[in-house]
């Protein structure tokens, strides 16, 4: 109302200043749209940058590790087995006929071992490559056989407690955690020079939780974040891919009292196992 | 009033099926030609009659190219909505007021409107989260085009019923300028809006191996 009230110089005065007024309006709405627009571009193409060097070191190390497992498979095959079954051909050789019957037994006999230890190797490659324990009797079995295995050896004192897993997790989760579990397991025995690892579980609100103590050298969350983002440390980008698989996370660090090393892993716990 | 031309010649220059491109040409056709007839009218009940009518048309256009830019079918029939009670508005405020020279209360609900739809647009456009740039859109060189015409002329067809005729002269001539930036900027959307046609013909064409023995 004040506008059209005017007298007839302020109309004019209202007009042009209007008219400009909006137009400068309009000019720096679409100067900030396009700058702002355009550095939003620009992070989240970095963003995406980021995560796709980040995927492709972790496709990289997943690929190599397998590299890794073919060649020790092959060679398991080619330097053990091989010679095993080609030894026990040589006693079942056709002069064996020919041969008195004292000899004929005891080549039988011969052979019969070393196939009985082809069985055996055999079988422990099956094994290393999916353990029964966890297949038939599930993650607390196989962990709990892991660390029975290690401490048999008598070099290092490892224990494992599983506080609550009456429903088990669907059978391929409980393989991821196991192979991480392994992967941490080995690194330990490598690297740290511990003399004990134990290992508890438990369940908190909907979240399963592992951790791993061990008091030798380790390593913070900073260092895995690191060694994650640089070309060395296959072990530990395959334990990146594996806990992205099942969306669960994992935490380096180093106890209060700085005599223990922790890494606890965190997964959401899904439906029990049918 | 020859910067109507530009989109008809352009659609000419560039000859795609796109929806957008034949209205952006049909509008500058149609606006070209009822600009060029006002000064033939007879009387001021045609004048009436033909002032409501190019509101409302230059109002269907502009609120059909944002719309079809939002893409959301609930937001489309939103603006559907908004545009028939538009229409009804525009029908009683033809019936009902006299008007001097413009239909300054259409038009500024007509501005009010677009202005909400061209902030929903850019809303939309964010949210979507596209990575290019924005002015590689061609709907976004719609929507500047009519922010600077409906901005750059809201306070002169608000105004324009309460000035005398030396006013109205000399201030009549300042609207074209925000009227030449919008067809301006509107061919630059059909420029676009071509490029990406074209665009997306050849890569449908890089899709499909050539399968033919001969």
């Amino acid at each position: 109302m004040f506008l059209l009230q005017a007298t007839k110089s302020g109309v004019s005065l209202i007009l042009f200043l209007g008219t400009i007024g909006m137009i400068i309006l309009v000019v720096a709405l679409v100067i900030f749209i396009i700058l702002h627009q355009r550095r939003v571009v620009k992070f989240q193409n970095k963003i995406n940058q980021m995560e796709q060097e980040q995927q492709k070191i972790l496709l990289n190390a997943s690929i190599k590790l397998q590299e890794e497992e073919r060649q020790r498979l092959a060679a398991d095959l080619h330097d053990d087995a091989g010679p095993l079954l080609a030894t026990a051909r040589l006693y079942l050789n056709e002069n064996l006929v020919n041969q008195d019957k004292a000899t004929q037994l005891q080549s039988i006999f011969q052979a019969r071992q070393i196939i009985d230890d082809t069985i055996l190797l055999i079988r422990n490659i099956s094994h290393s490559l999916m353990p029964p324990t966890l297949k038939n009797f599930g993650l607390e079995s196989a962990v709990n056989d892991l660390f029975q295995k290690i401490s048999g050896s008598g070099t290092i004192n490892a224990s494992s407690r599983f506080h609550e897993y009456k429903d088990r997790l669907k059978s391929e989760k409980e393989l991821v955690i196991f192979r991480i579990v392994q992967e941490l397991i080995n690194n330990i025995l490598k690297h740290s020079s511990a003399s004990f690892i134990h290992l508890t579980q438990n369940i908190h609100a909907d979240k399963f939780y592992l951790r791993i103590h061990h008091d030798g050298r380790g390593i913070v969350q900073s260092d895995f974040d690191k060694l994650n983002k640089s070309n060395v440390g296959l072990g530990l980008k395959n334990i990146s891919s594996r806990l992205r698989l099942v969306q669960g996370q994992i935490n380096f660090e180093k106890d209060i009292s700085q005599t223990y090393y922790k890494v606890t892993i965190e997964l959401p716990k899904d439906e029990p196992y049918q | 009033m020859y910067s109507y031309l530009l989109l008809p010649a352009l659609f000419l220059f560039n000859l795609t099926r796109k929806k957008e491109i034949i209205v952006l040409a049909i509008y500058g056709l149609v606006f070209f030609g009822l600009l060029n007839i006002y000064e033939f009218l007879p009387n001021k009940n045609l004048r009436i009659v033909y002032l409501c009518f190019y509101t409302f048309l230059e109002y269907a256009i502009f609120a059909y190219l944002i719309a079809s830019s939002i893409r959301q079918k609930r937001i489309q029939a939103f603006i559907l909505v908004l545009s028939l009670c538009f229409l009804g508005f525009q029908v009683l405020y033809f019936l009902m007021v006299d008007f001097k020279r413009l239909d300054s209360v259409p038009i500024g609900i007509e501005t009010i409107l677009m202005f909400i739809y061209i902030a929903y647009y850019f809303y939309h456009y964010f949210k979507t989260g596209t990575d290019r740039y924005i002015y590689y859109a061609p709907s976004f060189w719609v929507a500047i085009g009519i922010l600077v015409y409906l901005g750059g002329t809201f306070f002169f067809n608000i105004l324009v019923n309460h000035v005398d005729k030396n006013q109205f002269e000399s201030f009549w001539h300042l609207t074209y300028l925000p009227e030449i930036l919008k067809n301006v900027f509107f061919s630059i959307s059909i420029f676009l809006y071509a490029r990406q046609s074209k665009n997306s013909i050849s890569n449908k064409a890089e899709k499909v191996p050539y399968l033919d023995l001969i």
